[in-house]
């Protein structure tokens, strides 16, 4: 048994289907909806926690990729490596979504509630402090 | 009144010295005045921590037999290209050198490795390969070396930089329509972004704009060692634009030595700057003597008082035609968010404050305790002011 986190981003052309039943009827797995918005552009964006077996979960994904939905891994897998980062504030600067801030100390502080693991952080730490453990 | 860096060192010797951090100046001198605090700070600590792309490492070999003359020759470290036109047992090594695999990636290159890594691997404890090939000669007969070699190994490893400590930076923005990979980072086009690269208040260089008290034989902390300012920085310059008595851009830098087994890793790091390369960071901080009202009136500044060029590295720095957009200070800097006209721009820096301030702190430590004396000059630097 595996547990993953998934960003699913929904286009206005498949945003209106019913995939997640669809889901739920093909793929032996159980999952949670952790968060659900569509956005003004119709862009339907969700936070969905899957547990199953390796394989069912590996289906689930193949279905979402046929169902022309998008998706990532939530940031639980990206990790800041504290004796590596220096502080300076790059990824501050990089990160989509605002995971990083200062602390009053002016350490860099990483948020991963925020992180919705994209990877940019991880190709472009000048410091490869940051890593995505699978 | 003025005071000299002897006086200064005496009260050092004796542990009476009153030090305080170049944060710690700004409020000493908005509450007792530039006076009072000319009178009673002898020292002010700066520090700062950024990439540095001019720094690089020299040593001597160990001793082979069959002696070998790397002078003329090629010398690779972990692959990566060192330079050997010196004599026969002497390699440079440059931070931002490349191994050719390197080169050869789909753009924007996202670099892993290259000098800076191996004088990182070097500080870190870790063994590097040399390779070496030589034309041999009737004194030094080998023509190629293959060996793997430690820090520890060596009898001299010196951290060297023809530039460093810039007295102030520009600030970067990207008016083109796509994205550019440069040394100021990853900028987002139509202004997406603005990047910084500077200490601000705690900067070296902006605790004493007119260079009175730096000079040359300046005793520095540098990379966790105890360095040496050894020249002026190759693009060194006082005559610029300035802005309540600080330059605007550029300007002053300095050329600094220390010995590479005294370094540590807290402060001389690896960068690696995506599409544009390898570069070291190396923590730098200079005790300030707070000789006149002048230099206590510089070191007291805020964050608000010294501007940074707004510049184009799109079109404009690319082809030499900078021209400041605009000042923005550094206080607006670190807010995060910069106006320009309507826009609202958020900014990153790739200069750390908090190993800034972790520098100096110990500066501070270390010269309270009596055990870090200030050096006196024996040179001036180009362009430099005088005392009083
Ligand atoms: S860019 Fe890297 S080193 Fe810099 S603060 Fe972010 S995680 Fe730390
Ligand atoms: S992976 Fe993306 S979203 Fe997560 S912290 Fe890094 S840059 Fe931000």
């Amino acid at each position: 048994m595996i547990k993953k986190r998934l960003v699913l981003k929904f286009s206005p052309q498949v945003v209106n289907r019913p995939i997640i039943s669809a889901l739920s009827r093909k793929c032996d797995i159980s999952f949670n909806i952790l968060q659900a918005t569509i956005t003004q552009n119709k862009v339907g964006r969700m936070i969905l926690e899957m547990e199953g077996s390796k394989k069912n979960i590996d289906a689930a994904c193949a279905f979402f990729k046929k169902s022309g939905v998008s998706f990532q891994r939530l940031g639980e897998d990206i990790k800041m490596d504290e004796k590596k980062c220096v502080s300076c504030g790059v990824c501050i600067g990089y990160c989509p979504t605002g995971a990083f801030s200062f602390d009053a100390e002016k350490k860099v502080v990483f948020d991963p509630k925020k992180c919705i693991a994209c990877e940019f952080c991880v190709t472009h730490c000048p410091y490869n402090a940051m890593t995505l453990k699978y | 009144m003025t005071k000299s860096i002897y006086e200064i060192n005496e009260k050092i010797r004796r542990k009476k010295a009153v030090v305080l951090t170049g944060e710690e100046m700004v409020s000493y001198v908005r509450e007792h005045g530039v006076k009072n605090a000319a009178r009673k700070v002898d020292v002010v600590t700066t520090g700062t921590f950024g990439p540095m792309c001019s720094s690089g490492i020299y040593f001597n070999i160990a001793k082979t037999s069959p002696k070998i003359k790397l002078g003329g020759g090629e010398v690779t470290l972990n692959r990566v290209p060192a330079y050997a036109a010196y004599a026969a047992r002497d390699v440079f090594l440059g931070a931002t050198a490349l191994p050719r695999y390197e080169k050869n990636r789909i753009r924007p290159i996202n670099f892993k490795y290259g000098g800076a890594g191996v004088i990182e691997d070097l500080i870190r404890g870790k063994s590097v390969l040399l390779e070496a090939t030589a034309y041999g000669t009737d004194c030094y007969p080998a023509t190629s070396l293959r060996k793997s070699f430690k820090l520890s190994d060596l009898t001299d490893a010196v951290l060297f930089n023809p530039r460093n400590c810039y007295q102030n930076y520009n600030a970067a923005v990207n008016r083109s329509d796509k994205t550019i990979y440069t040394y100021m980072g990853i900028l987002k086009p139509k202004m997406g972004n603005i990047s910084y690269s500077s200490a601000g208040t705690l900067s070296p260089l902006l605790n004493d704009p007119e260079l009175k008290t730096i000079g040359i034989g300046t005793r520095v902390f540098m990379a966790g060692a105890e360095g040496y300012i050894v020249w002026h920085g190759t693009q060194h310059t006082t005559a610029v634009k300035k802005k309540n008595g600080f330059p605007v851009g550029g300007a002053a830098n300095i050329a600094l030595i220390c010995d590479l087994k005294k370094t540590s890793p807290d402060f001389l790091r690896a960068a690696y700057l995506t599409g544009y390369g390898v570069s070291l960071a190396v923590g730098v901080g200079i005790p300030i003597p707070v000789l006149d009202e002048s230099i206590a009136r510089a070191a007291g500044k805020d964050d608000d008082e010294i501007f940074a060029p707004v510049i184009d590295y799109s079109q404009d720095y690319p082809y030499g035609k900078e021209k400041a957009i605009a000042l923005v200070s550094y206080k607006e800097l670190r807010s995060g968010i910069v106006k320009l006209g309507k826009k609202e721009i958020p900014s990153f820096s790739w200069s750390s404050l908090k190993k800034a301030r972790e520098i100096a702190a110990i500066l501070k430590k270390k010269i309270r305790a009596g055990s870090f004396l200030l050096g006196d000059p024996t040179a001036a630097l180009p362009g430099a002011g005088r005392v009083g």
